[in-house]
């Protein structure tokens, strides 16, 4: 037999042996009761490994902090919170593998978690399949919503919109006289959507942009001379970009050493975070935030949860928190206000899963980003963007932001039920 | 005219990328006949392993403060590239694949793809999740204005090292006794072994040789970008690609796809940005169905 032909065989082996790492796990599902429980028993996946392991920590880290803050208060109604940490790194299979494992095994009370949409899109299903409360906390896709509907599920921060539509306001409002824009965004279903949702807001703002280019580089590879040398010849007004974690700020790098920050305004939806990897070394006049989020936004000297937030989370983590943290938070201060809520409207007495799920629609609650507000089982929140300035944190030493813009929720979600594209091209507006 | 300079230049530097990281994987192959997954982990442990150094080294970041002349950072990536290669090589060419070497191609694989796992989760264990990001050696050299853009001289560097390390490595396997033997083996593990020569040390060699290759073009590129967890497997899909385009076991071959790969990439950047990913498999589909052993892949001998 020839060497050659075995290679297709060689390389189906690596990919199968990929899927044969997944496991099956049996078991039947807890019911919930009205008895008071003697503890919450809540599992956090997000990523522990792979690229994205710097930022799931951060919100895990973030997570933790809180379940032992609120323990120390007496817990959630009078019940501790007991939690464990699971890895969300590995192939779709195997999250889910993993929240069925988290479910009958462990018989958790409620999953948190799911930063990718990859996994989110395929969790929510399986939740209404073992009826088990799915809090997810980062992952962005409109299409989690728009395109299934979950009684189990709910989401507690904002979908991609609020970051590509407030990005597309930010720079209207910036470059009144823009004219011309460019997109550079990882070749897959979040880059994609980023840019649409961006190009179709702008449009809205700015009829006459003209498009320069649309690059889609290969997902986390950081090599960037390419796209970088295209888009310095296309010299744009506006670059937006989507780009995320290690593979942003391989491409950071290589573009300011190239200059392209001094050419046109880039905005970076997820550009926060570089604030925590990059610090000092993040070029000035950049527009970012943290998918529409910014960690001195409510300004900590006015807002007590926000100001305490930053500062039990830096002396425990000696790090800032950066947008993966503050949503984690979203989701355990929006379990604790739902529990909180069921128990008061059954005077005291322990809600059942169900009615949990229940007092959660229309709930509005103050977590350190701000008020959110949680609304058939989605929620909204309001964009933040800013420019880094040449004004350095006293103590942590990353850029601060000025020039920072707020736009209300209400401004940058779709109202309820309404399809996101089809409300950006219709009716989105900053009047 | 000027433009097609740029996909030039940003072919010719990706393409260095591309080589640096599949010339060892397929001089591997070429030797020992085992398709090496975890050549991805000894390009993350130089990677890791530089970036750590010159963060060390250097902790004035940029400014290249610190006790040592920043120039010296260069040195420090490939001693940093040897130190990997030269340990890390040899201590799983011995321990581990040496005991099922002659099983096939599948068993090694199998086994070389678990060494990958337990590495990736070892770099994580020595340095955490926390990204390391150390361009002094990349900032330190600045840009030139080519063809009215912007380009940093650092990646030229990178085609630099690319080119000495080929070329360093052709003269070992055609110019050098060791590289005699290397052939011999290659040619005839049995009537080597018979002629005296120590084929298990040869193999050791060989294996320590594609290991330095690989951290050299970890620890090389890592000023370019952010070190994180997970960097290996990126690098091994296009090793894959890069080494079936030009052969498997063709260090020429490898050069050969790398350059195609590169400007081909760079060209579809420029005028069909839509087929920036696609292209790469493209090109590889293509070839694998005209030529199914790659541009280069030597006709195999019957062994038996």
């Amino acid at each position: 037999m020839q060497r050659a032909a075995q290679l297709p065989r060689v390389l189906s082996l690596v990919v199968g042996l990929a899927l044969v790492w997944t496991a099956c796990a049996p078991g039947a599902p807890s019911s919930g009761g009205a008895q008071k429980p003697a503890e919450i028993k809540i599992a956090m996946v997000d990523f522990m490994s792979g690229g994205a392991a710097k930022f799931g920590t951060g919100a895990l880290n973030a997570g933790k902090m809180l379940f032992d803050q609120i323990n120390e208060q007496g817990g959630i109604g009078g019940v501790k919170v007991s939690y464990q940490m699971v890895d969300e790194n590995g192939t779709v299979d195997q999250v889910v593998t993993n929240f069925r494992r988290l479910v009958l095994d462990e018989k958790v009370d409620a999953v948190i978690g799911y930063t990718s949409s990859a996994n989110c899109l395929a969790v929510a299903p399986v939740a209404e399949e073992l009826k088990k409360l799915t809090v997810i906390h980062i992952c962005g896709t409109y299409r989690l919503f728009e395109e299934g509907s979950y009684k189990y599920v709910i989401r507690t921060s904002s979908q991609g919109v609020t970051d590509s539509v407030g990005a597309a306001a930010y720079v209207a409002r910036m470059k009144p006289d823009l004219k011309t824009v460019a997109g550079i965004n990882d070749d897959y279903a979040w880059g994609r959507d980023s840019w649409d949702m961006f190009i179709h807001a702008l449009r809205r703002l700015k009829p006459d942009v003209q498009v320069r280019e649309e690059l889609w580089p290969k997902a986390f590879v950081g090599e960037y001379s390419a796209e970088i040398s295209k888009l310095q010849a296309a010299r744009p007004d506006v670059i937006h970009t989507s780009l995320w974690g290690g593979h942003m700020d391989s491409f950071i790098k290589q573009a300011q050493a190239r200059g392209l920050f001094g050419e046109s305004l880039v905005i970076m939806t997820t550009g926060e975070t570089a604030l925590l990897t990059l610090s000092r070394d993040v070029p000035q006049g950049v527009a970012m935030s943290g998918r529409g989020q910014y960690l001195y936004i409510p300004e900590p000297e006015k807002n007590e949860m926000n100001r305490r937030f930053i500062a039990d989370y830096s002396s425990q983590f000696n790090e800032i928190p950066v947008y993966p943290a503050y949503r984690m938070a979203q989701s355990i201060l929006g379990l604790k206000a739902a529990y909180e809520k069921a128990i008061q409207a059954k005077n005291g007495g322990w809600p059942t899963q169900e009615e949990v799920i229940a007092a959660w629609d229309d709930l509005t609650y103050e977590t350190p980003t701000g008020t959110i507000r949680t609304r058939s089982h989605d929620s909204q929140q309001q964009a933040v963007y800013g420019i880094t300035s040449g004004n350095y944190d006293p103590k942590w030493g990353f850029p601060l932001l000025d020039r920072i813009q707020v736009f209300p929720a209400d401004k940058v979600n779709p109202p309820l039920g309404t399809k996101t594209i089809q409300w950006i091209d219709s009716s989105f507006t900053l009047q | 005219m000027e433009q097609l300079a740029i996909v030039g230049l940003d072919g010719l530097v990706f393409a260095s990328y591309l080589f640096l990281v599949s010339a060892g994987l397929t001089f591997i192959y070429g030797v020992m006949r085992i398709l090496n997954v975890a050549h991805g982990s000894l390009y993350g442990l130089g990677a890791y392993l530089g970036a750590w150094l010159v963060l060390r080294l250097w902790p004035g970041g940029t400014s290249g403060q610190g006790p040592l002349n920043p120039a010296l950072s260069y040195v420090v990536l490939l001693l940093a590239a040897l130190l990997v290669g030269l340990t890390v090589g040899p201590f799983l060419e011995r321990v581990f694949i040496r005991r099922v070497a002659d099983r096939g191609e599948v068993i090694p694989l199998i086994l070389t793809f678990a060494l990958f796992l337990i590495l990736d989760d070892v770099m994580k264990l020595i340095w955490g999740v926390n990204p390391l990001l150390a361009d002094l050696p990349y900032s330190m050299l600045g840009s030139v204005s080519l063809a009215g853009v912007n380009y940093p001289r650092y990646p030229f560097l990178l085609t630099g090292v690319a080119a000495l390390a080929g070329g360093l490595l052709w003269l070992i396997v055609n110019r050098t006794r060791f590289g005699k033997l290397v052939i011999s083996v290659i040619a005839d593990r049995e009537v080597s072994s018979a002629l005296g020569i120590n084929v298990p040390r040869i193999y050791t060699f060989a294996f320590a040789l594609g290991a330095v290759m690989a951290a050299l073009g970890g620890a090389f590129i890592a000023p370019m970008i952010s070190v994180v967890p997970g960097i290996s497997i990126e690098v091994i899909i296009l090793a894959f690609a890069v080494t079936t385009i030009g052969g498997l076991g063709s260090v020429g071959g490898a050069a050969i796809g790398a350059l195609l790969v590169g400007v081909l990439r760079a060209a579809a950047v420029h005028y069909a940005p839509e087929f920036d990913l696609f292209v790469i498999y493209a090109l590889m589909t293509l070839i694998l169905l005209v030529k199914p052993r790659g541009l280069f892949g030597g006709v195999e001998v019957r062994r038996i």
